[in-house]
């Protein structure tokens, strides 16, 4: 299953990338903000996510965050805020570069917006980690990464909205269009998905229910918040600076590489809870393993009944639907081959 | 180990929805293509080419350019007396050595000049413009000053060192490649880059429009503008832009920057502008 989703990235990750180089803009920029929500979506609907309604779930993120990311991005970027954007950008080409750049300007994209659209990207998924069926930590995790992710994608298609007014074909500037893109397309998104998704998971936290807003929660409000300022301002700060936009890349893939990494930890801890529990209520869970087979990432052996791949850790309830059936219903030796 | 595997213990569970094997990728590629077409329907519905004509001030005999600072709104009859004080210690006769620290307030109190605020600016205050109402210093630094309306108009004036013998359109050109560079803007449009006739304490000045998406990861905005460059017989430089959002409203909002134009360029130039 892996593999299917790796080839969905690298080819709906090339396409923008070359429709970039070629000068169709709004093709491209659409295609991008969209990737990793796309993705994400038909994971989730493979892999069954949250208690195996996952269309209607996921509609209702999508739909309030899609409101809350247009409002916000409306109000900021073009509402209130598209002169004092503009602004921005005319000191960094060249007009005031890092000292001439207009502090309020700053403060409103570097610092309010990053603030407000965390807060925004809460809203949704803290709803609905309060229902009872929802209330685990993977399901608070999960809803704070589907809404990050899919806040970038429309704060994405206000914020760069004018590259749909200048015409199909604009073959300038390749290079700067592929650097914004790659940041569109996969630092923008990992960054919003991983950020508030830790701070939803400790929302829901463990154990019985949800916690709600505890000073955990709170505490990793605040980091997710802080993760977002540091990544703006500074792409805002670098953005007049010589090799700029190169420099935002490098700045937000650092951010995302740490935020990954503390996700990966709560992504962890959420599916062992997931598992524990399952096992504590004494319920055999629909995708746990029936009798001997298959890891479908590292394809060791799993021990019966198992949640988890004891050799490489994946969890069997992490994996899609064809393969799940796979481990339960292996094919044939003829059309399989010999292991 | 064939003989190993095991076999189904129950039937496969009900599966609301299942993409079956392969079919993630092709799903997957599939909505992303929808929306790859969605963008280039945008892109079909929405776009416009925007044609790049420099603004020149006084060329147009409809312009009202009778004299600079006097064409400033609400100037009245003032405004060229606060010209005549500027004349006597900036062009008459224009400074061998410009920009000593002393010799560049002869105007008094910069606060509530006729017709707006005096605002000096450069390494040493070479620079002043007047700034009318509507108008505010949004940024500032060593050499420039930048000024903005809040509703999508923007002006920036610098002060370059030069030479008396350095063109115009040098200045013009180099400013281009920064103000719309390559690695901060795309779909750039430029027109041709036009020499002006010089006046008053001027040796050369020349000027080229522009259009482009200025843009970095937080964003796009489109613009269009104009920069002007002037070079003094003493061999100090001004460099000025002025620059709309959206650039389809280039056209219909000159008069909204012009007196600033105006102000800065009569006062650099020691002279009122050409009719």
């Amino acid at each position: 299953m892996a593999n299917e989703y790796r080839w969905a990235l690298i080819v709906g990750g090339t396409v923008p990338l070359l429709l970039a180089v070629v000068g169709v803009l709004g093709p491209a920029i659409m295609i991008a903000a969209f990737l990793l929500p796309v993705t994400f979506l038909v994971y989730a609907h493979d892999v069954e996510l949250w208690e195996e309604r996952p269309a209607l779930t996921l509609a209702a993120v999508y739909l309030v965050v899609a409101a809350g990311a247009s409002l916000v991005s409306l109000v900021a970027f073009r509402w209130m805020g598209e002169d004092a954007f503009a602004g921005l950008l005319f000191a960094n080409a060249g007009h005031g570069a890092l000292t001439g750049s207009p502090t309020g300007a700053l403060i409103l994209f570097g610092v309010a917006l990053p603030v407000a659209s965390e807060i925004v990207r809460q809203v949704g998924p803290v709803i609905l980690a309060r229902l009872p069926a929802f209330d685990d930590m993977i399901d608070g995790f999960t809803f704070g990464v589907a809404s990050g992710a899919a806040y970038a994608a429309f704060e994405t298609v206000v914020a760069f909205g004018a590259v749909f007014t200048v015409g199909l074909h604009s073959a300038d500037a390749p290079t700067t269009w592929v650097v914004v893109i790659l940041n569109l397309m996969i630092v923008k998104p990992v960054i919003y998905g991983a950020a508030t998704g830790m701070a939803v998971a400790a929302f829901s936290g463990r154990g019985e229910g949800y916690d709600g807003f505890t000073p955990a929660y709170f505490g990793t409000l605040g980091l997710a918040i802080a993760a977002n300022v540091a990544y703006w301002l500074g792409v805002r700060l670098l953005a007049g600076a010589p090799f700029g936009q190169a420099l935002a890349l490098l700045w937000g893939a650092v951010i995302a590489a740490v935020l990954v990494v503390r996700a990966r930890v709560v992504l962890q801890a959420a599916l062992l809870e997931a598992a524990v529990e399952d096992a504590a209520r004494n319920a055999r869970p629909r995708w746990a393993t029936t009798d001997l087979a298959y890891c479908p990432e590292c394809e060791n052996a799993l021990l019966p009944d198992a949640l988890f791949c004891i050799v490489c850790g994946a969890s069997v309830r992490a994996t899609s639907i064809a393969a799940r059936r796979h481990i339960r219903e292996p094919a044939a030796p003829d059309s399989e081959g010999e292991r | 180990m064939s003989e190993e595997r095991p076999q189904t213990s129950s039937s496969p569970p009900e599966e609301e929805f299942h993409l079956g094997p392969g079919r993630p990728l092709l799903t997957i590629l599939s909505i992303l293509a929808v929306i790859g077409l969605a963008g280039l329907g945008f892109g079909a519905l929405l776009g416009a080419e925007v044609d790049v004509v420099p603004f020149v001030p006084e060329r147009g005999p409809d312009r009202v350019t009778g004299g600079g600072l006097g064409a400033l709104p609400g100037a009245g009859g003032t405004i060229p007396s606060l010209l005549a004080d500027l004349h006597q210690v900036q062009t008459s006769p224009p400074p061998s050595t410009p920009g000593s620290p002393g010799e560049a307030s002869p105007i008094g109190d910069p606060e509530d000049q006729p017709g707006g605020r005096l605002e000096r600016f450069g390494p040493n205050d070479e620079g002043a413009l007047v700034v009318p109402d509507g108008w505010a210093v949004v940024a500032r630094s060593e050499d420039l000053i930048t000024l903005g309306t809040g509703d999508g108009v923007r002006f920036g004036a610098r002060i370059v060192r030069a030479t008396p013998a350095t063109p115009a359109t040098q200045l013009v050109t180099e400013a281009q490649a920064r103000i719309v560079a390559s690695s901060a803007a795309a779909h750039v449009r430029t027109s041709d880059v036009l020499p002006l006739q010089a006046f008053g304490s001027l040796v050369t000045r020349s000027t080229v429009g522009y259009s482009a998406l200025r843009t970095d990861a937080q964003g796009v905005s489109s613009v269009g503008g104009n920069i002007f460059a002037f070079v003094r017989i003493d061999g100090l430089a001004l460099v000025v832009t002025a620059e709309v959002t959206p650039g389809a409203h280039w056209t219909a909002r000159t008069e909204e920057w012009l007196p600033l134009w105006e102000s800065v360029v009569s006062i650099f130039a020691g002279a009122p502008l050409p009719a």
